[in-house]
């Protein structure tokens, strides 16, 4: 049984990511073993991928509506932005698909339906941010997502207790540690977890570690296994 | 140039009330049961509601606000939730508000309490679908453009959140899961509200709106490719 941080299912899901080729073998090494997902690590994902896309669609958008405010009818719009666009373009080539899919919108009623264009292309960012898992069952289709149990609950209630002055970088971090502990301790298993994070990886030894020293806690060194992956 | 902020204010009264009525939908029972010509129904708690000042809603909402949990996920949210709903918290504006509604209105019939709870979804969708209505209609003169499209990501799922909600509050099937639901609508309604109020930044929304997506269901809109994630993330 193994389990994966954020950025391993982000280099999943995306094939220009650092992580792809090892989170794609990561997967392949450990083709018979069972995965488990817990939701703060796909919560996490689509976290991420929402703000990028947000981010993104937010510069598309502030090109257009400068074009806007430059133009005098809708033939300069049309110029004015396909322009611009074909400049982010090179400056940015990663960003053309996109871009392309935001301009066919916004240039189709350029004046009358901007709100339209950006209410259709905010549900596009939904509902692809909600497709992660899927596309990640595609890639393991045996994987679990873990629903947590009473005595899940009932755990991390109680390590929420014992977390004292362990600290990690963000509250992401700290769930995802939460979720890793409890449901070992709850469904009594030893579980393998992977993250291409350093930083992460030391501060989750670091709180195995203090919690080692606590009863009720003292064999989670042996039953959790924290891997980097490179 | 407008801010998300000051965008919002203007709906300052939509997003108070649908607050109030997914809080306790008794709180527009007076109106509903008018419409159904059945007020002999609310009788009691006529005056009461109607006696209830700016200040003191203003009060009840920021009582609320102050309480919302910081963690974003489903254990904090619960917790919160049975907190707020404790009855015996007489120190809470809006305890003592529900307790006196609870009061007035015992002999309502589960069909009265089902169809107030079906209104108050129905009127706390359109509301958010009338705000969105006016972020995209502004997002042209935006400040930041991002604020106003996270604010508009988060109304969308609140509202398809509503929509799924009145569905199962009709057929009156899985009640754990409607209890579950109204809970991330009131907390998304609070975040949007911290937001207004300038407590948290538009951007920590994102967070609830990931916790959310589980919920709602929203197909991929045709023409678009599931290759778009690579690109998104990859930019």
């Amino acid at each position: 049984m193994f389990s994966i941080d954020t950025n391993i299912v982000l280099g999943i899901v995306n094939p220009k990511d650092r992580l792809h080729s090892s989170s794609l073998n990561l997967l392949r090494t450990h083709d018979r073993e069972k995965l488990i997902i817990f939701s703060s690590v796909i919560k996490e994902s689509r976290e991420t991928f929402l703000r990028k896309y947000t981010e993104t669609l937010g510069y598309a958008l502030s090109v257009i509506i400068e074009a806007k405010n430059k133009s005098k009818d809708d033939v300069s719009f049309k110029v004015h932005t396909v322009k611009r666009f074909r400049e982010i373009e090179r400056k940015r080539p990663k960003l053309t698909g996109f871009l392309r899919l935001v301009q066919s919108y916004i240039l189709k009623y350029p004046y009358l339906s901007i709100p339209e264009s950006v209410a259709y292309l905010n549900d596009c960012g939904i509902s692809l941010a909600k497709n992660i898992e899927n596309i990640l069952r595609k890639k393991k289709p045996d994987l679990i997502l873990y629903k947590p149990s009473q005595e899940f609950l009932t755990q991390r209630e109680n390590l929420e207790n014992h977390m004292g002055t362990i600290k990690f970088r963000d509250r992401n971090d700290r769930d995802i540690f939460k979720d890793v502990v409890s449901y070992v301790l709850s469904e009594k298993k030893v579980l393998t977890f992977f993250t291409g994070d350093g930083r992460f990886k030391r501060e989750f030894v670091e709180a195995l570690e203090h919690l080692s020293e606590i009863r009720g806690y003292r064999s989670l060194k042996e039953r959790i296994n924290v891997q980097k992956i490179r | 140039m407008q801010t998300i902020t000051a965008t919002l204010d203007i709906y300052y009264h939509d997003i108070e009330k649908a607050l109030l009525q997914i809080s306790n939908p008794l709180f527009i029972a007076v109106e509903h049961f008018k419409i159904k010509r059945q007020q002999y129904k609310v009788r009691d708690i006529k005056n009461y509601i109607e006696g209830i000042s700016i200040e003191e809603k203003e009060k009840m909402i920021s009582e609320l606000v102050e309480m919302l949990p910081q963690d974003v996920n489903l254990q904090s949210y619960k917790k919160f939730f049975e907190e707020i709903f404790k009855e015996e918290r007489k120190d809470l504006k809006f305890i003592k508000f529900f307790n006196e509604l609870k009061e007035r209105v015992k002999f309502l019939s589960v069909e009265d309490r089902v169809s107030l709870l079906y209104a108050a979804l129905n009127d706390v969708e359109y509301s958010l679908e009338k705000i969105r209505d006016h972020i995209l209609g502004e997002i042209a003169d935006a400040k930041n453009i991002e604020d106003f499209l996270v604010v508009d990501q988060a109304l969308r799922v609140a509202s398809l959140l509503a929509k799924k909600l009145k569905k199962n509050v009709k057929s009156a099937k899985k009640p754990k899961e409607i209890k579950d639901e109204i809970m991330l609508l009131l907390i998304l309604l609070l975040r949007l509200e911290s937001v207004r109020r300038g407590k948290i930044k538009p951007e920590d929304l994102y967070e609830d709106i990931a916790l959310v997506m589980d919920h709602i269901s929203l197909p991929i809109p045709t023409r678009l490719e599931e290759e778009k994630i690579y690109e998104i993330l990859s930019a």
